[in-house]
């Protein structure tokens, strides 16, 4: 449930600090996505807690940090071009929105007709034929013993992507990998994503070829897997 | 390119220049270094948090924008998400809140480097922050400087979950208000 005005006040100091996670930091989001009032109270404090950062004490990194983090760099190779972060920013938003739509009609292929209710077919391939892409699956996570713990959605586009919602009041905070799989089974794909207070998203733009995947694995720190999901096949 | 500006260094590093990088990395280290090491409290977890933090703002150097915060506070945000990520899965021991309270009103050494505008900033934040209750800076210090939740800050200090967030959020207010009115006090001049 979103939060309302009162609670987004006692929430601020801890939002505005980078503190908050998981499920109440998503619902005060929300609630600031509709209210400017919250949004310019949050956004001040905002600046006092950047303010304090300033405050921040000095220390000298080991013998050899920069080196290493010049070599990290160039390994990386050429940071993204703007025109690739401004597509990114536009791309997600649009493209949960779509796969929100999707999940009703999960496993199309744009181009191929079904029998399923035309009206959502219609949206979905308007969605992706805007966003250029050719298919998005959607699928809920499960853990060992069946219960339902979230949702993942596959993008094929250019770049493809990966949007992955988890919520596991029972799972340990720390840092977790999103692991593509193929058919067979072997790893496509990882990325990490850090798990706080039993919630845990995950957005990755995924340089994949998405329609070899046929299943993904949460992995916890130890890399053991936690959850996992069919992804529906492509009709 | 040493004695760029701020913004100058990270618009280099979003077109891959190398020298802005170097100059930025050398520029920054010891802060973002500084400011993961105080909040996860192990020297490997913060050299990898800052790290991580450079190659983020590698990556993302395009969407910087200078109108919505300097590049060190860009940097130190970054740095900071970071190591709270970090501290949840790995601080080997809870930092002593005692000395984390009194980094805020500790001399600090003086870097050749540092803007003159850089320093200004600092003092009137630390001026602020002197100006709060005890309590209520020691409160945002923790939460702010050492990325401890208002759950957290209830334990180590032995007080009431309400009363550490209200420590917390009157002390933001309070350091709000005060820097606007010396920010209005400068315009004014």
């Amino acid at each position: 449930m979103t939060p309302g005005c009162s609670e987004i006040e006692e929430l601020a100091p801890e939002l505005a600090l980078g503190l908050l996670a998981g499920g109440e930091r998503a619902g005060a989001l929300g609630h600031l996505a509709s209210c400017p009032a919250c949004r310019t109270t949050v956004e001040e404090l905002v600046r006092v807690a950047e303010a304090l950062l300033l405050l921040g004490p000095e220390a000298e990194p080991p013998v050899g940090f920069e080196a290493r983090v010049l070599d990290r760099l160039e390994r990386e190779g050429r940071p993204p071009q703007p025109a690739r972060p401004r597509w990114r920013r536009a791309l997600v938003p649009a493209a949960a929105a779509a796969a929100v739509a999707a999940a009703l009609v999960t496993g199309l292929v744009v181009g191929r007709s079904t029998e399923r209710d035309p009206r959502f077919e219609r949206q979905y391939i308007a969605a992706l034929r805007t966003l250029g892409g050719t298919s998005l699956r959607a699928a809920r996570l499960h853990d060992p013993g069946g219960r339902d713990v979230g949702e993942v959605f596959v993008y094929r586009g250019h770049p493809s992507w990966v949007f992955m919602d988890l919520s596991d009041p029972a799972a340990p905070s720390g840092g977790y990998r999103l692991e593509l799989q193929g058919r067979d089974g072997a790893p496509v794909a990882s990325d990490g994503f850090a798990m706080r207070n039993g919630s845990g998203y995950l957005g990755w733009p995924a340089r994949a070829e998405m329609d070899r995947v046929g299943s993904v694995v949460v992995r916890d720190a130890q890399g053991v897997g936690r959850y996992n999901a069919q992804l529906p096949g492509l009709s | 390119m040493w004695d760029a500006p701020d913004d100058a260094l990270v618009a280099g590093l979003g077109a891959g220049d190398a020298d802005a990088a170097v100059a930025l990395v050398r520029r920054f280290q010891r802060r973002i270094y500084g400011l993961a090491l105080t909040i996860v409290g192990d020297p490997v977890t913060a050299e990898d948090v800052a790290q991580e933090t450079f190659a983020r703002a590698w990556r993302h150097a395009a969407a910087y924008d200078a109108r919505r915060a300097s590049v060190a506070t860009w940097l130190l945000t970054i740095a900071r998400n970071l190591s709270i990520d970090a501290v949840r899965l790995r601080r080997p021991e809870p930092l002593n809140p005692e000395a984390l309270a009194a980094l805020s009103l500790a001399d600090r050494a003086q870097d050749p480097a540092d803007q003159a505008v850089r320093e200004s900033e600092r003092s009137r934040v630390q001026g602020a922050l002197a100006r709060l209750p005890a309590e209520q800076r020691r409160a945002l210090v923790l939460a702010a400087i050492g990325g401890r939740t208002a759950k957290e800050i209830c334990e180590t200090e032995g007080v009431p979950l309400g009363t550490a967030k209200t420590r917390i959020r009157a002390a933001m207010i309070k350091l709000r208000v005060d820097l606007e009115s010396q920010g209005q006090e400068e315009t004014d001049r």
